[in-house]
């Protein structure tokens, strides 16, 4: 059955098609060459002057996973103001922050996108992650594996272990997981917050183990690469939020020798010590190095001002970040030898300088980094904002005037430290095409996704072009899913389920010997549940598992 | 499953026991001619449970055998009819509460589980204070100082074996490097006695006191003065030596457990827990452990938390999920004649009994489950774990498991059942 | 103009949440319109004349007559007018009510007063747990205004709350005052175990001996307290109902607390004149 759209304006960077007019082709939900004149053009959609773009995807958003649920536990009046009825279609729900996982699939669904990619999902606590994400409807989903503060890691490092032997654990846990990727969040920091030490730069030492995080960054970037995993390591840095963070920033930029690295958040992590309260924009620093270094790439983390709760693996940062937890009440929890997590609510207050200014740096991190491959758009949902709040940030990245209204808004001093207001780039729809589809597709080695070519799956979203562009990225006219129809106005008219996006890279299985011993002597689960079989995906999780390929 | 040595057994190994919330999974079961037998790593609920011979029974319209559809259909219609249905129980695994979700989603109802009172406490917790909790990896490689409060943790008959009594820990903590304290009345410490022979500390007093005798602990290692000699028949010297002891521990664990506080606003007890421990963690690692999760109690509170976006418990009624943990309890919804329809499902312990209300009840339970009382419907459900394969949150609420089956059953389990149901709406 | 008059028909079957039942929702809206109100009863939807016989029309003052305690949320986020209501209610009456008056001379469920941050509640029956406190999920319990008792209350009275006062001029239950930040609770009769469990600031002024103070509550001994003089006074000022205190004079026995939440409360035991 053929499909045909006609008539719009498609941005597809990765064929370099910006803004031109092209009719696409579906059938059996992929994107297909003009059929022959004789084909049966089953249905048209007349999409004259509408904008189409492949499906978003979104390559670091916290949609599942013990942490998740522990803000949902515990914020009731986060979710009591948005409520969510069940329709004919839909199931109920709630949450604003941390909204329930059928919610959540929904409402990405409305924005236009197709996939999303849960970045911290710990080894012990993977079943659950998968879990939740199984229950996220509309889109494709993957997660990355969390390592570098659990035991059997660190101390491979501090035996001074062969790196082969070390990949070949990084690659038995992508697959014991059912991962995409790998993370490292606060490297050795989450270890060491156990052993109580408070902080950790890049080249201290965990007290136990002896090893740095420079040390676990250079080991876990090279079994990445020496894997073939596409997605480079996806690092959240040392000292996350800490005034003076962008020299640390900065030296783990070097620390990986030119090997590729993705810098999550980064925005938390370009904090200078300038100034008269001691706090100041990194930002231009930080872009610049981005800009010099072409194997390093990032997403922002902006905030955006307003109540939302943070959740993250770092435990170490968010224990020593709860003395501002609002409203007061916050959770750490240290998890199996393996991980930790920290749920600490927070509001961003746009009258607080602080605040304020950490808005401004994650806009110039944005309008300063010249490459839009190397730079994705991000909240660290719901770290710096709910994912919902895309289209405004869309809209402050593209709308000069409208970003400057806004810094006219925000903390005086704030404002003044900021050179906000001197950049005066304009992102392009075609630079937002790249940010929010193309890149994200390619750094995660997605070869049939975020473009539009011949042979993509069709995950396609198609917008009325407004000159509000948060209006128009808010409520796109129609989203495709594997070429099916699913919204139509802003609103779900099909539910689908989204298929969860794996690798299975090569490794040598004789690691799992001193695996099972390890297991046997020190786990409190046996090796063999550890690991999570394709049947609880497909068979208890209603869904199903696509396999990307490694370098 | 392999061969056993036996001609016609299997033995599955790795199983996990679902019939406890720290769920063992290095259980060795073997299968003879559908009669199972725990060879290796059965504590005494787990023998029980795996061994009993299954019942034979059938599904009931008004105590009368019917087809499975049959009782399928009445089901639906006493759904269908209801204003205002609780579905309660919740004794099932992580694809039976996602389906029971559905359920209640569609039908408008109020979901509690049959350890509903035990699992608030922790819930009302979090929401007013939050709290530095750990899993048992933790407590078996790190924990030198361990705080039974309330609880003999007899319940989860290996959990000392499992997580405190180690033949090797990764940090090298040897046991007698280990310090057990138990605060609370009539507690078994025998557990607790290191395999050195090394007593634990007792310090006794009841249940409800407990509150009063942490927060005592909490002024005195804040560094104030009391008035009192005495809180709860413990000397205040003792309160101070065991203070000091937990300033200087390394990593100190306050266990207790949601059920053995069963008492009135038990959730303040537990807030002092969490308070001091959180005091405590400015100045060292302290943590909290909370046992409970039987039944599948910590996977329903999970599941209805990530699809409803509330913990347990949750009303349906007005089209979109609304929580209030107090108010949706079985007890008081059934007292206060809130409800019209009863769906008890229950798929672990044969033991537990439905509640007996004049409104229209179906009861999902084991097969050999004795009720009191005859419910409009009765459908026989098999076991998650024994007679089909599932997963199940642990009680630290952040390992889950996956569940084996270990033998063939006639029975349906309670997903395929309310799928019918849903389907069939 | 007479009073809007809500009479309940029968006693209703299931829980009736009657928060659309409040004078700045009621303005201006003919009877008609009222009577076609959308109600969630059980699973459905009803209209409002099918529970309530409805008559009057001053939407300022709304009188709930036969009232039950299937009847809940009653007067929520009220701003303005009254309620009085004949007969019982159920749980969160005046729930996070902000002005305006409502008045019972009945019973009600708990929670009364839940997270009220203004105006005035008079209940002339008893009260179960949790006055003036707040749901999880509340910041706090009540923020400010005035809850009287006549009778008894139960648990967890004034739990969690910021600011205000609650007066019971019966018994109070356990708890009393836990976790509270600060506001002003007095109790006339006798008081449960444990007042002042966990509290920050705020002061629980109790007529009797509790059968059981925490350790963690530390004597300061009799002392004269000008608050006291002024709160009795301030209280007499505002109505009659509310002059009660004449056989106490400002001397009370006082105890700080909670130490283990580095509590700057205090629980003040009233002495008698003569």
């Amino acid at each position: 059955m053929y499909i045909k759209l006609t008539n719009g304006i498609v941005y597809d960077p990765v064929h370099g098609i910006n803004g031109e007019h092209r009719d696409i082709y579906i059938n059996d939900g992929h994107i297909t060459r003009k059929p022959s004149s004789n084909a049966k053009i089953d249905k048209t959609y007349d999409l004259k002057g509408k904008v189409i773009m492949a499906g978003a995807i979104d390559i670091h958003t916290h949609i599942g996973g013990g942490k998740v649920n522990i803000a949902r536990m515990m914020l009731p009046e986060d979710h009591a103001t948005d409520l969510v009825e069940r329709t004919e279609l839909t199931r109920s729900g709630c949450g604003y922050a941390a909204p329930s996982t059928l919610t959540a699939g929904y409402r990405y669904a409305e924005m236009g996108y197709t996939a999303c990619f849960e970045p911290a999902m710990l080894p012990s606590n993977a079943r659950q992650t998968h879990m939740e994400m199984a229950d996220t409807p509309m889109v494709d989903k993957g997660a990355y594996a969390m390592l570098g503060s659990d035991d059997f890691f660190l101390r491979m490092l501090a035996s001074k272990k062969d790196q082969a032997a070390i990949s070949d654990y990084v690659g038995w846990t992508i697959n014991a997981t059912q991962a995409m990727g790998i993370k490292v969040v606060n490297p050795g920091g989450i270890s060491a917050f156990k052993f109580n030490q408070r902080k950790l730069n890049l080249d201290e030492q965990n007290q136990y183990y002896g090893v740095s995080p420079r040390d676990i960054i250079k080991s876990l970037a090279r079994a990445v690469t020496e894997l073939g995993i596409p997605h480079p390591l996806h690092v959240h840095g040392c000292n996350l939020g800490v005034p003076g963070n962008l020299n640390t920033t900065l030296e783990t930029i070097h620390a990986v020798e030119g090997m590729r690295m993705h810098l999550t958040h980064i925005q938390f992590h370009s904090y200078g010590t300038e100034g008269d309260k001691k706090f100041s924009s990194g930002a231009a620093e930080i872009a610049e190095a981005v800009n010099k270094n072409p194997n390093i790439s990032i997403d922002v983390g902006q905030i955006l001002f307003g109540q939302t709760v943070t959740a993250s693996g770092d435990s170490m940062l968010q224990y020593a970040g709860h003395w501002h937890a609002h409203p007061k009440k916050w959770v750490i929890m240290d998890i199996e030898c393996d991980a930790g997590c920290g749920v600490v609510p927070f509001k961003y207050r746009d009258k607080n300088f602080v605040n304020a200014l950490q808005w401004a740096i994650g806009l110039e991190i944005f309008l300063l980094v010249d490459d839009p491959w190397r730079v994705f758009l991000t909240t660290d949902h719901p770290n710096g904002a709910p994912f919902t709040s895309y289209p405004h940030l869309i809209r402050l990245l593209m709308d000069k005037s409208f970003r400057n209204d806004m810094l006219s808004t925000i903390n005086k001093e704030a404002a003044a430290a900021s050179t906000l207001a001197s950049i005066d780039r304009e992102y392009s729809l075609y630079e937002i095409a790249i940010m929010t589809r193309a890149a994200p597709a390619k750094s995660l080695g997605l070869k049939n996704r975020g473009h539009l070519g011949s042979g993509a799956v069709a995950d396609i979203t198609v917008y009325s072009n407004n000159k509000d562009k948060e209006k128009m990225f808010s409520k796109p006219d129609y989203v495709f899913k594997n070429g099916e129809l699913i919204v139509r106005n802003g609103k779900i008219i099909k539910v689908v389920n989204g298929a969860t996006h794996t690798l299975r890279p090569e490794y040598d299985n004789s690691i799992e010997k001193s695996l099972k011993r390890y297991f046997d002597d020190f786990q409190t689960v046996s090796l063999s549940n550890f690991k999570i079989d394709d049947d609880e995906i497909i068979e208890h999780g209603n869904g199903k598992i696509i396999v990307q390929p490694c370098m | 499953m392999e061969k056993a040595s036996k001609a016609n057994a299997s033995i599955t190994r790795d199983v996990t026991c679902p019939f406890c919330g720290i769920l063992c999974d290095d259980l060795v079961i073997q299968n003879e001619q559908g009669s199972l037998k725990v060879l290796k790593n059965g504590c005494p609920k787990a023998v029980t449970s795996f061994e009993s011979t299954v019942a034979v029974n059938e599904p009931k319209i008004n105590g009368k055998s019917v087809a499975l559809s049959d009782a399928i259909d009445a089901m639906c219609k006493i759904l269908k009819k209801s204003h205002a249905p609780l579905i309660a129980g919740l004794g099932s695994d992580v694809a039976g509460i996602r389906e029971i979700m559905n359920l209640a989603d569609k039908t408008g109802a109020v979901i509690d589980h049959m350890h509903g009172n035990a699992l608030i406490r922790n819930s009302l917790v979090l929401q007013d204070l939050g709290w530095i909790t750990t899993s048992m990896t933790e407590i078996k490689n790190r924990a030198d100082l361990i705080i039974f409060a309330g609880t003999d943790a007899t319940n989860y008959p290996r959990f000392f074996e499992r997580a405190i009594w180690n033949k090797h820990s990764m940090f090298k903590l040897k046991n007698e490097q280990r310090e057990i304290v138990y605060i609370g009345d009539k507690l078994n410490t025998k557990s607790g006695v290191n395999p050195n022979g090394k007593k634990p500390s007792v310090l006794n007093c009841k249940a409800d006191q407990i509150g009063e005798v942490i927060s005592s602990l909490h002024a005195l290692v804040t560094g104030a003065t009391l008035d009192v000699s005495e809180v709860a028949g413990i000397k205040i010297k003792t309160l101070q030596e065991l203070g000091e002891k937990m300033m200087a521990a390394k990593y100190g664990v306050i266990v207790w457990s949601t059920s053995d506080l069963d008492f009135p606003h038990a959730e303040l007890t537990i807030q002092n827990f969490c308070e001091i421990v959180k005091y405590l963690t400015r100045t060292t690692r302290f943590a909290g452990f909370s046992l409970g999760g039987n039944d599948g109690a910590t996977t329903a509170n999970n599941v209805c938390a990530w699809q409803s976006g509330y913990p347990l418990r949750v009303n349906f009624n007005k089209g979109y999920p609304e929580y209030d943990a107090q108010r949706y309890s079985t007890q008081n919804v059934l007292k206060k004649k809130e409800v019209d329809s009863l769906l008890w499902i229950s798929s672990f312990n044969s033991k537990v009994n439905s509640p007996r209300a004049s409104i229209p009840t179906i009861v999902m339970a084991t097969p050999d489950t004795k009720l009191n009382f005859t419910p409009d419907v009765f459908i026989p459900v098999a076991t998650p774990g024994v007679d089909h394969t599932g997963q199940l949150f642990r009680t630290d609420s952040v390992v889950s498991l996956p569940l084996k089956q270990v033998r063939q059953s006639s029975y349906a389990s309670v997903k395929s059942i309310l799928k019918q149901v849903i389907e069939r709406m | 103009m007479s009073a809007l008059i809500f009479t309940l028909k029968n006693q209703p079957k299931f829980t009736l949440n009657v928060a659309p039942l409040i004078p700045e929702n009621l303005e201006g809206k003919t009877l008609a319109k009222i009577k076609a109100i959308k109600l969630i009863y059980g699973n459905r939807t009803v209209r409002l004349d099918s529970l309530f016989n409805v008559k009057g029309t001053d939407s300022t003052h709304i009188c709930i007559e036969k009232s039950s305690s299937k009847l809940i949320n009653v007067g929520q986020k009220m701003t303005q007018g009254s309620i009085s209501i004949k007969g019982d209610v159920g749980d969160f009456l005046g729930q996070g009510m902000k002005n305006g008056r409502i008045i019972i001379d009945g019973n009600t469920g708990s929670w009364a007063g839940n997270a009220m941050s203004g105006g005035r509640i008079d209940i002339n029956g008893n009260a179960l747990d949790y006055v003036g406190a707040g749901a999880p999920g509340d910041t706090f319990g009540m923020t400010n205004g005035l809850i009287n008792i006549k009778g008894n209350a139960g648990d967890r009275v004034g739990d969690r709350m910021r600011r205000g006062i609650i007066i019971i001029q019966g018994k109070s239950g356990n708890y009393c005052g836990s976790r509270i930040h600060a506001g002003t609770i007095v109790v006339l009769d006798k008081v449960g175990k444990l007042p002042g469990e966990g509290m920050r600031r705020g002061s629980i002024i109790l007529a009797k001996k509790p059968t059981h103070l925490s350790a963690t509550f530390k004597s300061c001994g009799n002392l004269k307290m000008q608050f006291l003089r002024l709160l009795f006074t301030q209280l007499a000022n505002i109505d009659d109902e509310l002059a009660l205190f004449s056989k106490y004079g400002p001397e009370a026995h006082r105890f700080s607390g909670d130490l283990a939440r580095n509590g700057k409360g205090e629980i003040l035991i009233l002495q008698h004149y003569k």
